[in-house]
């Protein structure tokens, strides 16, 4: 529905019955969820059962109740605020209407008077020697001049207020927004992804994973997107091949995943700093000579003393680059990453980033880009153990690697928090500090865009027959 | 270890409770579809929108983790009365846990 007729004079966007009416809604559910919570706490506390699997089990129902209470309190809160802003807007354009008929009649008034005024002028003009209607002519345009100055005076009067009352809307419209999104949060946010109340949010670093999980954009020539690493885990046999311990997949189980596969995160402790780290899987690196079952990807968020975000941690390959907080692309308040292609290492921007050096040229580049699928990890995120196992239970073994390729410059992943693959980075490393540099690499420049070098000669080209289209821009 | 008591009908009561809950919570999820963030203020009605879709998904996580609660809790249920019958059954050499 659009503005009405109120003469010109501003309109503050918005129908506070679509806002009455979600609020009801809301608020059925808040009391359906609290209806559904009060048998619960009673349930946690019910005797004739006693020993310690009782009290795991009250504990376990407790978290769960509060669960149901937190989203309660969420839906509630989110439906007093729209309808706070209901009865604001509602009561603003209502003043709005009253102001624009005060205008609409003055100028009506207005009008009449110069009709008068001219009719007056007319007869005038008729019977030029009538001293009579000369004198009505004068009273009535200056009747009109009146009437039309009291016009413009109503008009810019209301149209101050109308202003005054816009802003408020706009204003009110922000803060309400601000509420929603806290009840989002809240609403996702506790730990294991069951809502949470408002007050759980901000404080534990596990809420504030859900808070800061990055969101990851993938290129478009993307061919692997995250999968379940639990689910590849599950499906591997220890094995010794070459003299490599690795957990071999099989071969025949490569998804080629979605922007909602689950991913795990853990908080991690690191002199007096804390981690959220992210890990995201891929069952494939599709990176040339780097091709390699399996691939994890890991993306840090470090928390400052005062438990707001610090940096990010973009692990482009190896030592991650730490970038300053206020520095770090984001959308809604969570980090953006973006995905080179193939082999979904982490960056801060689009671009070609250098990844290898023959005799200080570079060969190889990641193409990071937009413009094919957007991840938000958030929506899909999973407390995450510190050591995975065996589909059998039992550790896995320090240097395993999950998959069976080792390629010619690296080769499958180690699981997290086993041999070198420490979290958030190796202990006695530290980060570089600042964004990787997106150098103009040999991408585009060869073979167009998507593609470098390494791709190249997986396809059977000689590099070396191409050395004079390297630009003087990829010499070191 | 501290001594404990079983009353394996209180457990399944305490199941027969959480499963109700968890299939009013996952129904709720669907009910959260039948509200509408248009027509709204603009920043309003995005921050709604952007909270639809992800509530129905908290609240089924939430619905699954109650179900999880209650089969562990039947679970446990069916382990403590097997397991009364089983001594039940021994002291009364009536079992095949029984006496010879």
């Amino acid at each position: 529905m659009g503005a009405p007729d109120v003469e010109g004079l501003p309109w503050p966007e918005g129908e506070p019955g679509a806002l009455t009416a979600a609020a009801g809604k809301l608020r059925a559910i808040a009391g359906k969820l609290s209806a559904a919570g009060g048998p619960l706490a009673t349930a946690a506390g019910l005797g004739g059962w006693s020993g310690e699997a009782s009290i795991a089990s009250s504990l376990l129902l407790s978290a769960q109740t509060q669960s149901v209470q937190g989203a309660a309190e969420v839906f509630g809160s989110t439906a007093t605020a729209l309808s706070g802003l209901a009865t604001l807007l509602s009561a603003g354009q209502d003043r709005i209407r009253v102001l624009a008929r005060e205008v609409r009649a003055a100028r009506e008034a207005a009008e009449a008077a110069q009709h008068r005024a001219a009719d007056a002028a007319q007869r005038m003009s008729a019977y030029p020697d009538s001293t009579g209607l000369e004198g009505a002519y004068l009273h009535l345009n200056a009747a009109a001049g009146q009437a039309q100055q009291h016009y413009r005076d109503v008009r810019d009067r209301a149209m101050r207020q109308a202003h005054e009352i816009v802003a408020e809307c706009k204003a009110a419209d922000a803060d309400t927004a601000s509420e929603v999104a806290e009840g989002k949060i809240a609403a996702t946010a506790g730990p294991n992804g069951l809502p949470a109340g408002a007050s759980q949010v901000d404080i534990e670093p596990v809420a504030l994973a859900w808070l800061y999980a990055p969101h990851i954009r993938f290129h478009p020539d993307e061919q692997y997107l995250p999968s379940d690493i639990r689910a590849a885990l599950a499906r591997t046999t220890l094995r010794t091949i070459d003299g490599r311990t690795v957990l071999d997949l099989p071969d025949d189980f490569r998804p080629r995943g979605s922007t909602s596969a689950p991913v795990d995160f853990s908080v991690v402790q690191r002199d007096g700093k804390t981690y959220l780290m992210y890990r995201v899987w891929y069952s494939y690196n599709d990176k040339g000579l780097d091709d390699h079952e399996g691939d994890l990807e890991l993306f840090g968020v470090e928390l400052g003393p005062d438990g707001k975000p610090a940096a990010a941690l973009y692990y482009g390959h190896g030592t991650p680059h730490r970038v300053p907080w206020d520095q770090v692309p984001k959308q809604d308040g969570h980090p953006v990453s973006y995905s080179a292609s193939g082999s979904h290492a982490s960056y801060p921007a689009p671009g070609h980033y250098p990844i290898g050096k023959v005799v200080g040229i570079d060969t190889a580049t990641d193409e990071a880009a937009g413009g094919g699928p957007h991840e938000e990890v958030e929506s899909h995120l999973r407390p995450g153990p510190a050591h995975y196992t065996q589909p059998d239970g039992s550790p896995i073994p320090a240097g395993a690697r999950i998959g069976d390729d080792k390629s010619a410059v690296g080769g499958s992943p180690l699981a997290p928090n086993t041999g070198g693959n420490t979290e958030p980075f190796p202990a006695g490393t530290t980060p570089i500090e600042g964004a990787p540099n997106a150098g103009d690499g040999l991408d585009g420049k060869i073979v167009g865009a998507g593609k470098d070098i390494a791709h190249l000669a997986e396809s059977g080209a000689k590099i070396a027959a191409t050395p004079i289209t390297i630009g003087l821009d990829a010499l070191p | 270890m501290g001594g404990f008591l079983v009353q394996p009908g209180v457990i399944g009561a305490r199941a027969g409770t959480v499963d109700t809950a968890a299939g009013h919570v996952a129904g709720l999820a669907g009910m959260i579809g039948g509200v509408d963030a248009g027509g709204m203020p603009p920043r309003t009605g995005a921050a709604l929108e952007s909270a639809l879709a992800a509530w129905p998904g908290a609240l089924r996580r939430l619905g699954k983790a109650l179900d999880a609660t209650s089969a562990a809790l039947r679970s446990a249920e069916g382990h403590y009365a097997a397991t009364d019958g089983g001594v039940a059954d021994a002291a009364h050499g009536t079992g095949s846990h029984g006496r010879p």
